[in-house]
């Protein structure tokens, strides 16, 4: 982890309100998927605290890291007008990631079902492409409300996707667990990674512990210093009153650890 | 130029620390930032017994602030030896253990299990918590609560003692001499300070504890003026804190009547920010021919 100012090579709209920003990644530690970052936006006390984003994707021959990013408040909306060349602060890579959590045995299976949904996308976009690196065929997932939030222009299509839209706009029409539910072929050698919204983190853990599949999930908290020292990002275990870092202990959990409210 | 500042029997290297529960025991940051640079580590509040802290959420941005319940979610005393211990020994930095509790015992009882550690250089005692044995109400609140909390805490001590005081009282120099009268050889001020938001689509409180502790830029002139008041009250140094977010904030600190200074929520923003502040506080001393840290006091 380190704390580095870089500059934007590119800046991209991919879907109504979602953006996706390319800069170089000056340090030597690769980032994996799963991990975050933290960007401080202007240089004014308004937004004050650094902004967290999953890092979408990574190319070592050019030291070109990602992230996707969904317009929402000041900093997000500060940051999609933002131009090539700026300079942006970037503190990273910051978290556990998926290769760290995930067991020996699930790494093995033979399914590995990502699913993604709103800000969660560009995370997962990662870990498919992690998985396919690593000689494994993911199913990725991406749920959207309607057609125009499907970031298509950031899609590989080496990669096995569904897009899934409530309004049916796009895709299967439902939520990703009503696709999940409507394939009876995903046997229970699987492996579902999921970010995204919390009702859909829950919906993919209720789904695989009543499959017997495996479970992974990245979560979201609101976060001041993502590095582990300020015991503000917690989230519930399992067990009586015991809280995880999302920063530090996460943001990847095994499903079956988390206390879902 | 001398840039130690003396609290008690001990030296600091420069006036600038970390401000306690933003920077947890040091290790955290130790990537990020040359802990040997720092005046000293504040660290996170140490009860006796472990606390899982408050629910969540616990932190909500304000404008040029954050509001935050934490809880003081900590290790308790032992897990702090075990595994807290072992890193603070390696630092060559001043280490102050932040203290907490809901009773005088507790306080005691942390004092009593590490005042043999060479590592601990002193105690900064938070005195915003509640009271469970004074009806819940603040320690930090009431001067005789103060006065004899400091005196208990003096006995057991050779080790220097920072009453951390709130800005959430009526004047705030009747309990920085209260603290002075018990025995205390500096106090910091200030900690957060009270205040709440509202989710007005839900009609709740963002931080589900309702009031929480607002920090950051938008306390500075709270602490400065806190710092002002109290460093005319008392004879014992002064330690200043409270949205300190470059050198130049810092500075008002010191012009203020402050020996040294700390930064917490800044961190959030600039891991780094405790060396720019130490770094221009310098330039500035050069430039106006000051030679020591009590050079910038007598002016107001
Ligand atoms: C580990 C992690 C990874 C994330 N990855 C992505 C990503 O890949 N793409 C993406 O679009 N978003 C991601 N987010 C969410 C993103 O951080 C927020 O959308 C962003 O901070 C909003 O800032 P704002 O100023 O635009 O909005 P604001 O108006 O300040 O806030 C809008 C909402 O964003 C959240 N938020 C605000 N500040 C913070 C903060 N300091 N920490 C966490 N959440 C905050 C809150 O829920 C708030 O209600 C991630 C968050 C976390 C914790
Ligand atoms: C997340 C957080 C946790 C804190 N925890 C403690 C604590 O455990 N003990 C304490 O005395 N003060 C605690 N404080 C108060 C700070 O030490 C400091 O007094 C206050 O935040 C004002 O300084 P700042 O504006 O530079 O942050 C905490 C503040 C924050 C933001
Ligand atoms: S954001 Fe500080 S501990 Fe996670």
């Amino acid at each position: 982890m380190k704390q580095f100012i870089s500059q934007i090579s590119d800046l991209q709209s991919v879907a109504e309100g979602y953006y996706r920003l390319d800069f170089q990644w000056l340090i030597d530690t690769v980032p994996r998927a799963g991990q975050f970052l933290t960007i401080k936006i202007g240089n004014s006390t308004s937004p004050l605290l650094r902004r967290p984003f999953a890092i979408s994707s990574f190319d070592a021959s050019t030291s070109t890291a990602s992230i996707i990013f969904q317009k929402r408040g000041k900093g997000t909306e500060l940051l999609s007008v933002m131009k090539p060349g700026d300079d942006i602060d970037i503190l990273g890579p910051l978290g556990n990631s998926f290769s760290r959590i995930v067991s020996e045995e699930d790494e093995s299976k033979e399914n590995h079902i990502v699913v993604a949904g709103g800000i969660g996308t560009g995370p997962m976009l990662y870990l498919a492409d992690e998985l396919k690196n690593n000689g494994k065929n993911p199913l990725l997932i991406i749920g959207c409300r309607t057609r125009d939030l499907v970031p298509y222009s950031v899609l590989d299509n080496s990669i096995n996707t569904v897009i899934c839209t409530d309004d049916g706009s796009a895709g299967f029409k439902g939520t990703v667990v009503d696709y999940m539910r409507s394939n009876p072929g995903l046997d229970s050698n699987s492996v579902i990674y999921s970010c995204g919204p919390e009702p859909m983190l829950k919906g993919c853990q209720l789904f695989a512990d009543e499959t017997g599949k495996s479970s992974y999930v990245s979560l979201e908290q609101m976060m001041a210093c993502g590095v582990g020292a300020c015991m503000g990002c917690t989230c519930e275990t399992r067990g009586e009153k015991q809280y995880a870092r999302v920063c530090k202990d996460g943001p990847v959990f095994a499903g079956g650890e988390i206390k879902w409210t | 130029m001398d840039l130690t500042v003396k609290i008690g029997s001990l030296t600091m290297s420069n006036p600038v620390g970390t401000a306690s529960g933003t920077f947890g025991f040091g290790e955290e940051y130790g990537e990020l930032i040359d802990l040997s640079q720092l005046g000293a580590i504040y660290t996170k509040a140490l009860t006796p017994e472990p606390r899982p802290g408050n629910a969540v959420p616990r932190l909500v941005e304000t404008p040029s602030g954050i509001l935050n319940s934490i809880g003081l979610a900590n290790p308790g005393v032992d897990r702090f030896m075990s595994e807290k211990v072992p890193f603070l020994e390696t630092l060559k930095t001043s280490v102050i253990l932040n203290v907490s509790g809901s009773t005088e015992d507790d306080y005691r009882k942390v004092l009593e299990k590490t005042d043999s550690l060479s590592c601990i250089d002193g105690y900064e005692i938070n005195i915003s918590c509640p009271n469970v044995k004074h009806g819940g109400l603040a320690f930090g609140t009431d001067p005789r609560q103060v006065e004899t909390l400091t005196a208990s805490l003096r006995k057991m001590t050779d080790k220097p003692l920072i009453l951390k005081l709130t800005p959430n009282v009526t004047d705030i120099s009747v309990i920085a001499k209260a603290a002075e009268a018990g025995g205390a050889d500096a106090v910091s001020c200030i900690n957060t300070v009270r205040g709440m938001v509202i989710d007005t689509r839900k009609r709740k409180s963002v931080i589900p504890a309702g009031i929480a502790g607002l920090s950051g830029p938008a306390v500075r002139p709270v602490g400065v003026a806190a710092t002002y008041t109290v460093s005319r009250a008392v004879s014992i140094p002064v330690i200043g804190l409270g949205g300190i977010m470059c050198a130049d904030d810092a500075i008002q600190y010191l012009l203020a009547g402050a020996s040294a200074v700390q930064v917490g929520t800044g961190l959030f923003v600039d891991p780094q920010l405790p060396l720019k502040v130490s770094g221009g506080i310098s330039a500035y001393m050069n430039e106006n021919g000051f030679e020591k840290i009590i050079d910038f006091h007598g002016f107001l």
